[in-house]
């Protein structure tokens, strides 16, 4: 991929973290409804997330979008510290590997829930 | 100055300056006290009075003394300036810190070693390349024509002296040697903007690589030292903009705007008026 | 023989007395490299919920949730992300050469409007970025 082209995508995905990490946040902490804040964290509450086909698209979404803007912008800061310079594509490898096993990882968190609670889509 | 109603500055100057000479382990100050002889002196001269009165050892490079050169860029009390164009009235304390500027190598005490901005700044063919007038832009017959507005689009950019203050004020640099840094990259967009110009993929390949603009994160230190109001990160951020387009081959889409190449001026009437005596035979062979 | 003096990733910070915009540099890298490595740790405890209940409240008792030295840190992290999401947007739209101005002649005082024209984006982001971690700050220590 063209250096140009990939950073491009940081931006973008970088645009697409505003918005859902912005809300991440303020539901994981900033009890505004119900089931946000502390209680988000309730297993009934986990369960109902993990069931719910929206919720799943969207961790997906906001899975890969954080971990491929946070692996390449860790990969620009590290090929700009002296001794790692001329270490880019041995850089790029690793980073791209340990995105791909977290990736795959959160991938099955996501999907591979327990069945969705009754009553819910 | 302007206002003439200033509070009396000091009249005499400490000067701390860095000192350093191949061979020695490590760097030191210097302190110096420096009288002030007129109340336009700059810095430069109190390195000068130095130079010819207190420590004549005391190297310092410096050619125009006005700020076109280039050669006397250095930091003053933590601040990249051209040592000729910053008078001691801009610092009302009567201290001044003087060290070289940091990220290039020191060849002794003020001299920092350019070598490497050089380098940067040749390998992005900093001057107008145009295959398909190879023969005019090298035997030139004529003139380029272009608009008031097509000149504005590029002529800030081309106020540059090759100082090296941005790039030794850029923390990508501080860190990274081979990051092609804000002078090169304000370059690029100096010649890709101009209408003579017909290098600009060329260019925009050179700088679409590690080191190359994407190591640029607009710190803006680059625009805030420039003394001579160039504002590279300017420059910088519309490169990257035309680097993605390129790079997404947007710039291939038919609808696309294409660049404009400015077009040569009608041949010179080839009649002389009338009146005129014909010019004296060649007394040199023609090159 | 010369004497390098390159500042290594030191002149990240103590480049000489510069413009805000090079600390925010430092900010935004400091703040970004510390998501990512949280992101990694994030991953892998939320990985917990695929093996049933037990598993999540275990692991949620493992990171502390609901101790107070942790809701400290869990702040800072969301000072981080405000910090890192709002600088974002100014470098989103700087960098892609949005709103900083177009070429001008150097006239003294030299223009500067690649620093200058931003400026306000970043108190009007900052300004928000601090409403929205006082907002979060009752929700935190006083009303969780
Ligand atoms: C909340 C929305 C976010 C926005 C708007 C955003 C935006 C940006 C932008 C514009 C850059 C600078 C790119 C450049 O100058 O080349 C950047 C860099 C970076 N971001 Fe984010 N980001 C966000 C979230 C995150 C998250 C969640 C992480 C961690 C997983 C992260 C990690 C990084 C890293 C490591 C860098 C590199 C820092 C540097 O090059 O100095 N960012 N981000
Ligand atoms: S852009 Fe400005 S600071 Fe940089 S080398 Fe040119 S004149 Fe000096
Ligand atoms: S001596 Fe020429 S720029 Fe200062």
């Amino acid at each position: 991929m063209r250096e140009g082209v990939a950073w491009a995508l940081h931006l973008f995905a970088g645009v697409i973290l505003f918005f859902l990490l912005l809300f991440h946040v303020t539901q994981m902490h900033v009890a505004l409804f119900p089931g946000w804040g502390e209680a988000a964290l309730e297993w009934t509450n986990v369960l109902a997330r993990a069931g719910a086909r929206g919720w799943k698209i969207l961790y997906l979404l906001f899975l890969a979008a954080a971990l491929y803007h946070g692996f390449f912008g860790l990969r620009n800061v590290l090929i700009e510290i002296s001794f790692l310079r001329r270490r880019v594509n041995e850089v790029t490898i690793v980073l791209s590997a340990l995105g791909v096993i977290l990736f795959a990882y959160g991938f099955y968190t996501t999907l591979a829930t327990p069945s969705p609670m009754p009553g819910l889509p | 100055m302007a206002s003439t109603k200033q509070k009396a500055l000091p009249e005499t100057y400490t000067v701390e300056v860095f000192r350093f000479a191949p061979g020695e382990k490590k760097p030191r100050y210097d302190r110096f006290e420096v009288p002030v002889q007129h109340p336009g002196m700059t810095v430069l001269e109190a390195l000068l009075y130095i130079k010819e009165n207190l420590d004549p050892t005391l190297a310092v490079r410096y050619s125009c003394r006005m700020a076109v050169c280039g050669s006397c860029g250095m930091y003053v009390n933590g601040k990249g300036v051209l040592a000729c164009h910053t008078r001691l009235a801009e610092f009302p304390s009567g201290k001044i810190r003087v060290s070289p500027m940091p990220n290039y190598p020191v060849v002794k005490d003020l001299m920092t070693d350019m070598s490497e901005f050089f380098t940067h700044h040749r390998e992005v063919k900093p001057y107008i390349i145009n295959p398909e007038m190879r023969a005019e832009i090298e035997r030139p017959t004529r003139e380029f024509l272009q608009t008031p507005e097509e000149v504005e689009e590029y002529l800030q950019f081309s106020y540059c002296i090759k100082c090296g203050l941005c790039v030794s004020a850029c923390p990508t640099v501080a860190s990274d040697p081979d990051f092609l840094g804000p002078q090169a990259l304000m370059t690029v967009t100096r010649y890709n903007r101009d209408t003579r110009d017909g290098g600009w993929t060329y260019r925009l390949e050179v700088v679409d690589r590690p080191h190359g603009v994407w190591n640029c994160h607009f710190a803006g230190a680059c625009t805030e030292v420039c003394p001579k109001g160039v504002d590279p990160a300017l420059a910088i951020q519309f490169l990257k903009r035309e680097a993605v387009v390129h790079g997404l081959g947007l710039d291939r889409l038919p609808f696309w705007p294409k660049r404009k190449q400015a077009p040569l001026a009608p041949p010179p009437k080839p009649a002389r008026r009338k009146g005129i005596p014909a010019p004296p035979p060649r007394t040199v062979p023609e090159s | 023989m010369a004497r390098n003096k390159r500042l290594g990733i030191w002149g990240w910070i103590f480049g000489g007395r510069h413009n805000v915009e090079r600390f925010l540099y430092t900010l935004h890298r400091i703040t970004g490299v510390a998501l990512v490595f949280y992101l990694m740790a994030h991953i892998l405890v939320v990985g917990s919920r695929a093996f049933g209940q037990e598993a999540w409240e275990n692991a949620m008792r493992l990171v502390g949730a609901g101790n107070p030295v942790v809701r400290v840190l869990e702040y800072l992290l969301v000072i981080a992300v405000v910090f890192h999401a709002t600088n974002g947007i100014r470098l989103v739209l700087g960098e892609l050469g949005i709103g900083i101005g177009r070429p001008r002649r150097p006239v003294y005082p030299y223009p500067k409007d690649s620093i200058r024209k931003p400026r306000k984006w970043i108190l009007v982001l900052e300004g928000l970025a601090t409403v929205y971690l006082v907002v979060a700050a009752y929700f935190f220590f006083v009303r969780h």
